[in-house]
């Protein structure tokens, strides 16, 4: 990879906390326990929280203090609060089932943070951001909550790799744009509040169709 | 410039939303009093009479009014306008609806309300945006107007019968109705594309005096002008798209099937000739393209009317006979293309000038006969001529309105059918001017068409009135046949009266079409339209063939009348009534009369590559004979089947992909993104 493909950080908080993100995103792709899986997007919250202030101290965004107080309370507190809760209600306290081991998601995890990077290289060069080098790793933690969601078998997993997504595009629009503006963040924080709620709501349903919330189940394969 | 409420645009407008808003309001008080369908219907004849006025008053004026009304959405305006070209297809939709209207006024007696409450709302729906493509001025809003008139049609072909076939002629109207207005589309887009591109499209760009500015390759102009041909003649029944008219026609209620065939298939036209003319520009044409449009018009023309020969119910061969009559108003079209294209404005305004005409001849006649095949499919209970048979004797009044029709379309001087088939024929003569052999040659040829569809369309309607209306009763339904009620019986007298106006003054007419046609043309025409006279049609002025309709009508009458009269006169109290010689029969009855099969099988023996035909001959072992005959449209078996069965196939290939399991397609998202991904950064 050639040195301009990655910018330094103008702040190495940022970049150190961008890293974080990155590894969490990979702990998320790696962690075979249910709970852990909560633990660390409730990390998550925490690792966005404190890069949005930190850009926020960097480029004097007053807005982004908002940003991340609302990422506090929303992410942080209130879903990790609510998903706990749901995995209480629901018993689930197995093993997270997958359908691909995770050593073979885990090298897959790597290309796509390869690619990610060479993706986002003609985007860093645009953008005129404090933090613009990091846009390659909320594009890689997008893509890799993406390839949880399709790795895993649970219906409960596949909600925390839709929750992750959600996490590595906001972390790309603070990096890219200084975040989106406030209406489109209070409107996408309450979207996975509500849809938060929605999949609660459906999971009960589920396990009372099937007893089970394996994914299978919801497949459409009369055939099968 | 007069204060806008004075203008024929103003007029027309008001009209139009007057009939929307009487027809709605009207569907739904029928709902409450049954009572009022034939006063409601009256108040809508009136209000389309008022349009036909405003029509012709533009007409007369010659006047180019436009208007911009505020849209709905910013920046987006209506843009109207009535030129020549409008008020002629407004006095069109205006003077065959308002038959139509009339009839319905007695038609709609005994049907259910909540029926006739559906074609109540669904007519004025369809006429008010009919009356709206006529006065679009910009893509955007004749996009909508042409739209909902197609959707207002599939709601008109439903309200007939509620039976499966019904349904399937509605459906393939509407898929075949929104193909088309894709290619048009398509072709606006053509149109709006400029040398330098803008980075902020306005949207105003999309009026039509916009869109006219385009300067076009001549491959591109070629491709806009194509695309406009399939999708206004997919509307307009051009071969080979025209497979769902035959369905469709017969299929919708009297009413409707007069004002699809009638006006409907006229909005197509205009849609082709405003965008050929005006859009395109006749700069831009290629006469070429007037040859393909000729060529295809002639073999519209011979094909229609060949399986409009063949049909034994009256409303099918209508359907198929207003094929031939498009290909006629086509053959005109690209006739005046190729003449005006290599220089000839005089003989290229005729030809265009005698499309229009007769646009407007069959809106008259074909609506006045799918009225009168309505009267004789509820007077005898039949649909099919076979069954049918004397109806003259019981219907005596609309027996003699339907035999004028008859006499129009059939081309009989001095009827108005005659009058534009001669003017486009003295059109077609003129090709010893043209220099190319293949352009001579194809005139000739279409000209050899032209008079043998009219022959042939002769012949048609010949089977149609001689089976139906002649000869003796064929099945119970025909006995006790009843003639139609005085309301239904105005309706087909306005139209017919229409017929017989255009017929007997036609240089009138003709003077007008000719104010019509000049603006397109945009050619210095050597003839200004009064050089035409009143009581003579002469289609190439000062010199060269002419004729009067007026004049042969007095002559014929001065021969006639006293031999007539004499013959009254002698005879008068001494007739009496006899059998006829029965050949030998004890007994002549309906079965032994030429059947509608029995006019068609000459035809279908010498012009079998138009049929597809499946007969079975019965052998003289056959202990059960039976003699089966099917002729079919070649184009079912040849064309859409097999493209029927091939969107199938692909169907079932594509359906491989659906597995029903959430990660695959997870998969399926997820290679997708990666891909475009891939694509924007390194293509």
């Amino acid at each position: 990879m050639t040195p301009s493909l990655l910018h330094p950080p103008t702040s190495p908080l940022v970049g150190f906390l961008g890293s974080a993100l990155l590894l969490s995103s990979f702990a998320m792709l790696a962690m075979r326990r249910m709970g852990s899986l909560v633990r660390i997007f409730a990390l998550q919250g925490i690792l966005l929280t404190l890069s949005t202030l930190s850009v926020a101290l960097a480029a004097k965004e007053p807005h982004l203090f908002f940003s991340a107080l609302f990422t506090l309370a929303f992410k942080v507190l209130l879903l990790p609060f609510l998903l706990f809760r749901l995995l209480e209600r629901l018993h689930i306290r197995g093993e997270v089932e997958v359908l691909l081991n995770v050593p073979t998601t885990m090298v897959a995890g790597l290309f796509v943070v390869v690619f990610s990077f060479a993706l986002s290289a003609p985007i860093s060069e645009m953008a005129n951001t404090v933090s613009r080098g990091l846009i390659g790793v909320g594009l890689a933690a997008l893509l890799l909550s993406f390839l949880m969601m399709i790795t895993r078998r649970k219906a409960v997993t596949q909600v925390l790799g839709f929750l992750g997504m959600e996490n590595a595009l906001f972390f790309s629009a603070i990096n890219a744009t200084y975040g989106m503006p406030m209406v489109v963040e209070l409107g996408v924080a309450f979207d996975v509040l509500v849809g938060t709620f929605v999949f609660g709501i459906f999971f009960f349903q589920i396990r009372e169709t099937f007893e089970s919330f394996d994914l299978k189940h919801m497949d459409n394969t009369p055939t099968e | 410039m007069t204060s806008l409420s004075a203008t024929p645009l103003f007029f027309s407008l008001s009209t139009l939303l007057a009939l929307l808003v009487t027809g709605l309001a009207g569907a739904w008080l029928l709902t409450r009093r049954p009572t009022f369908a034939t006063p409601i219907f009256l108040l809508l004849s009136l209000e389309t009479l008022a349009l036909t006025f405003s029509g012709l008053r533009g007409l007369l004026a010659g006047s180019d009014i436009r208007l911009v009304l505020p849209g709905g959405i910013p920046d987006l305006f209506i843009h109207l306008r009535q030129d020549p070209l409008a008020s002629f297809f407004l006095l069109l939709l205006g003077g065959a609806s308002t038959g139509v209207l009339l009839f319905s006024a007695g038609y709609t007696k005994d049907m259910a309300t909540k029926r006739v409450a559906e074609l109540l709302s669904r007519t004025t729906l369809f006429l008010f945006f009919t009356g709206g493509v006529f006065l679009a001025d910009d893509a955007y809003s004749f996009m909508v107007f042409w739209e909902v008139m197609a959707v207002a049609s599939f709601f008109l072909i439903l309200s007939g019968d509620k039976t499966p076939e019904v349904r399937r002629a509605g459906y393939l109207t509407l898929l075949l109705a929104h193909g088309g207005s894709l290619l048009i589309l398509a072709s606006f887009a053509l149109l709006s594309i400029r040398e330098t591109p803008s980075s902020i499209v306005s949207l105003s760009s999309f009026s039509f005096e916009a869109l006219s500015q385009s300067h076009l390759s001549p491959k591109g102009a070629l491709l806009a002008s194509l695309l406009f041909l399939l999708g206004f003649g997919a509307k307009a029944g051009l071969l080979p798209l025209h497979v769902w008219l035959p369905l469709a026609h017969p299929a919708a209620p009297t009413p409707a099937s007069a004002l699809l065939s009638g006006v409907m298939l006229k909005a197509a036209i205009y849609g082709l000739i405003r965008a050929l003319f005006e859009l395109v520009g006749l700069h831009q044409l290629a006469s070429s393209f007037g040859i393909l449009l000729m060529v295809t018009g002639a073999f519209m023309a011979l094909f229609g009317i060949l399986h409009a020969i063949l049909q034994s119910a009256p409303k099918a061969l209508l359907a198929y006979s207003s094929l031939e009559n498009i290909g006629i108003i086509l053959l005109g079209t690209g006739l005046g293309i190729l003449y005006l294209k290599t220089g000839h404005p005089l003989p290229g305004t005729l030809a265009l000038s005698a499309a229009l005409f007769h646009a407007l001849n069959h809106a008259f006649f074909k609506s006045l006969l799918f009225l009168g095949a309505g009267t004789m499919i509820h007077a005898t209970g039949e649909t099919n001529l076979n069954r049918m048979g004397g109806l003259l004797r019981h219907m005596p009044r609309s027996g003699t309105l339907v035999l004028l029709g008859v006499l129009s379309i059939s081309g009989i001087p001095p009827t108005n059918g005659f009058a534009s088939e001669w003017l486009l024929l003295q059109a077609t003569l003129q090709a010893r001017d043209l220099s190319g052999t293949i352009q001579r040659s194809s005139v000739l040829f279409g000209a050899a068409i032209l008079v043998l569809a009219s022959a042939l369309a002769a012949m048609a309607f010949l089977k149609f009135f001689g089976v139906g209306y002649l000869g003796l009763p064929r099945s119970e339904g025909a006995k006790a046949a009843h003639e139609c009620s005085l309301l239904e019986m105005l309706g087909m007298g306005w139209l017919a009266l229409g017929s017989l106006l255009l017929g007997l003054l036609p240089g009138l007419v003709l003077k007008e079409v000719v104010k019509v046609v000049s603006p397109l043309t945009a050619t210095s025409l050597t003839v200004p339209p009064e050089a035409y006279g009143w009581a003579w049609l002469l289609p190439l002025p000062p010199a060269g063939p002419s004729s009067s309709p007026l004049l042969l009508l007095a002559l014929v009458g001065i021969l006639t009348l006293p031999v007539f009269w004499l013959y009254w006169g002698t005879r008068r109290g001494k007739m009496r009534s006899a059998p006829p010689w029965g050949c030998g029969y004890r007994e002549l009855s309906g079965r032994s009369q030429a059947s509608a099969e029995s006019f068609a099988q000459p035809i279908r023996h010498f012009f079998p590559v138009f049929f597809s035909m499946k007969r079975h001959l019965p052998t003289p072992e056959d202990p059960d004979p039976v003699f089966d005959l099917s002729v079919e449209d070649p184009h079912w078996p040849l064309l859409y089947r097999p493209l029927f069965r091939l969107f199938i196939a692909l169907a079932e290939a594509a359906e491989r992909v659906r597995s029903g399991r959430i990660s695959v397609y997870l998969i399926y998202s997820f290679t997708t993104l990666i891909i475009l991904l891939s694509v924007l950064r390194w293509h």
